[in-house]
């Protein structure tokens, strides 16, 4: 109970106390003991990013034994391990390294992310539909600012870039900052629960 | 199924044929459509051009490869304008790729006789978001004891020149959103609220909505969203490049979904009168 539940929230009601005080005033000591504490972050990150590459073996790893086919469990792990094994022995800035970023890594994640113009596309034909005043006005908008942000919709409409600058900051803004400010509140009585340990989730608890 | 009804129910492989052909007919034969320069765009060159030459500027590489096709060419143009004012530039990275990506635009500062270790450094990838980013502003040397080249950092001149973000004429996040780097909110809390360092923001399109707010605030200088200021930019610093290009693609590809609402919206209502009158 103490090592699962009292400890952690310890440990993180101090480190939150500390990391606000020195943020809001200078002190050196809390300042120093900050930066002590902000470093250790860091360093717990990257043993999270390393439980995330054990955890992706382990699941593909069950994925081929489940179905020995699945060519894409398979595809990831070679992919991976390859990967590993070129940046360990021959370095980050190696030139095996740097193909394997260039000619696979950037090419296959831009090709998946332009399969967005595709779906978004065909999605935006199917949805945007005036079937009631809210719908027109979103589906008018949406249609104004496509064509204002490229040079062919300054040309054939020239009101929509105008347009589009004036929905972006006057009518985007104010809801936006209401999003935000809203966002702002919750994180900090989210953290402010973390700190006092009444968020019992933050540690895997119910 | 008449006419207005196949209008309201194109088939989804026809678009698709369609977009593919609207992409990359103008990406092999450019249109030379051109872009005007947009105030928001103008606004972060206008700073940049703002600042003292010999002045030092951080750069957040925060995106991945997913997001190259916006941000690279952003960076790209941005460089230059650095290399012409002779700012020297530290890059950092709060994604492996990221590191990866400052190699390749830092290249471009070879051509303003910049050299590595003195005049502009890559630091590498950091884990940790915005704590880190934190313990990188108040001692950066801490954080990055090698860079991404495996060299020294205090033994870098210009990390010699660095003490805290504080030191930085300006910083620059290029971001594609919080989900696993550094967003631009923490940027905006750790260099601007924190260290008072001017912040400008390239960002994805999508990502130009919610980062508005902190132009309009004072808290962002300027900021660069999608392929469409990258492309502005090159103008601006008359370097050409991939930016350019990929507008003449995005414009067919807009003016394509424009047209395909617009004829699925006119079917509907002409259907629907037609079905009144029958009635």
């Amino acid at each position: 109970m103490f090592l699962r539940k009292t400890l952690p929230t310890l440990i993180a009601g101090v480190c939150g106390v500390v990391v606000v005080v020195a943020y809001f005033f200078a002190i050196p000591s809390v300042q120093t003991l900050a930066n002590h504490i902000l470093k250790w972050q860091s360093v717990i990150a990257v043993f999270a990013l390393g439980l995330g590459g054990v955890n992706i073996i382990r699941l593909h790893t069950k994925n081929l034994q489940r179905d020995p086919k699945n060519f894409y469990s398979l595809a990831l792990l070679v992919t991976f391990v390859i990967t590993i094994v070129v940046g360990l022995t021959m370095g980050q800035t190696s030139a095996a390294y740097t193909f394997i970023f260039d000619y696979i890594n950037v090419p296959t994640g831009s090709a998946i992310f332009s399969l967005l113009a595709f779906y978004i596309g065909t999605a935006a034909y199917r949805a945007f539909r005036a079937k009631n005043a809210e719908a027109a006005i979103l589906l008018i908008t949406g249609c104004i600012v496509m064509m204002g942000r490229v040079p062919i919709g300054a040309k054939i409409l020239p009101f929509t870039a105008p347009a589009t600058d004036w929905i972006m900051s006057v009518l985007n803004v104010g809801g936006q900052r209401g999003v935000m400010i809203a966002g702002a509140i919750g994180f900090i009585a989210v953290s402010l629960r973390i700190i006092v340990g009444l968020e019992r989730r933050a540690y895997g608890g119910e | 199924m008449n006419i207005l009804e196949k209008l309201q129910n194109i088939d989804k492989r026809v678009f698709y044929l369609l977009m593919a052909l609207a992409i990359a007919v103008p990406t092999i034969s450019p249109l030379g459509l051109g872009v005007d320069v947009t105030p928001a765009v103008q606004r972060a060159y206008d700073f940049v051009s703002s600042l003292p030459n010999g002045g030092r500027a951080v750069i957040g590489f925060d995106y991945e490869p997913g997001d190259e096709i916006d941000l690279n060419p952003q960076a790209k143009a941005i460089i230059h304008q650095l290399g012409s004012k002779n700012i020297k530039v530290v890059a950092i990275a709060s994604f492996p790729a990221g590191a990866m990506f400052a190699e390749q635009c830092l290249a471009i500062l070879e051509e303003y006789g910049y050299e590595y270790g003195k005049d502009y450094v890559n630091l590498g990838h950091y884990a940790g978001g915005e704590a880190t980013l934190a313990a990188f502003a108040s001692n950066p040397t801490a954080v990055f004891a090698k860079d991404w080249r495996g060299y020294d950092t205090t033994s870098l001149p210009i990390m010699q020149e660095i003490k805290s973000m504080s030191d930085f004429t300006m910083a620059m996040t290029l971001n594609d959103g919080p989900t696993g780097g550094t967003g631009t909110h923490e940027w905006v809390r750790q260099a601007v609220m924190a260290h008072n360092v001017p912040l400008i923001m390239g960002v994805t399109g999508v990502l130009a909505a919610s980062n508005e707010t902190y132009v309009q605030s004072g808290q962002c200088k300027g900021i660069l969203a999608g392929l469409r200021a990258a492309a502005e930019y090159e103008k601006l610093v008359d370097k050409l490049g991939e930016g350019t290009v990929g507008m003449d693609a995005q414009s067919m590809a807009h003016l394509l979904i424009v047209i395909f609402v617009v004829l699925g919206n006119a079917a509907m209502f002409l259907s629907k009168r037609a079905k009144g009158g029958a009635a």
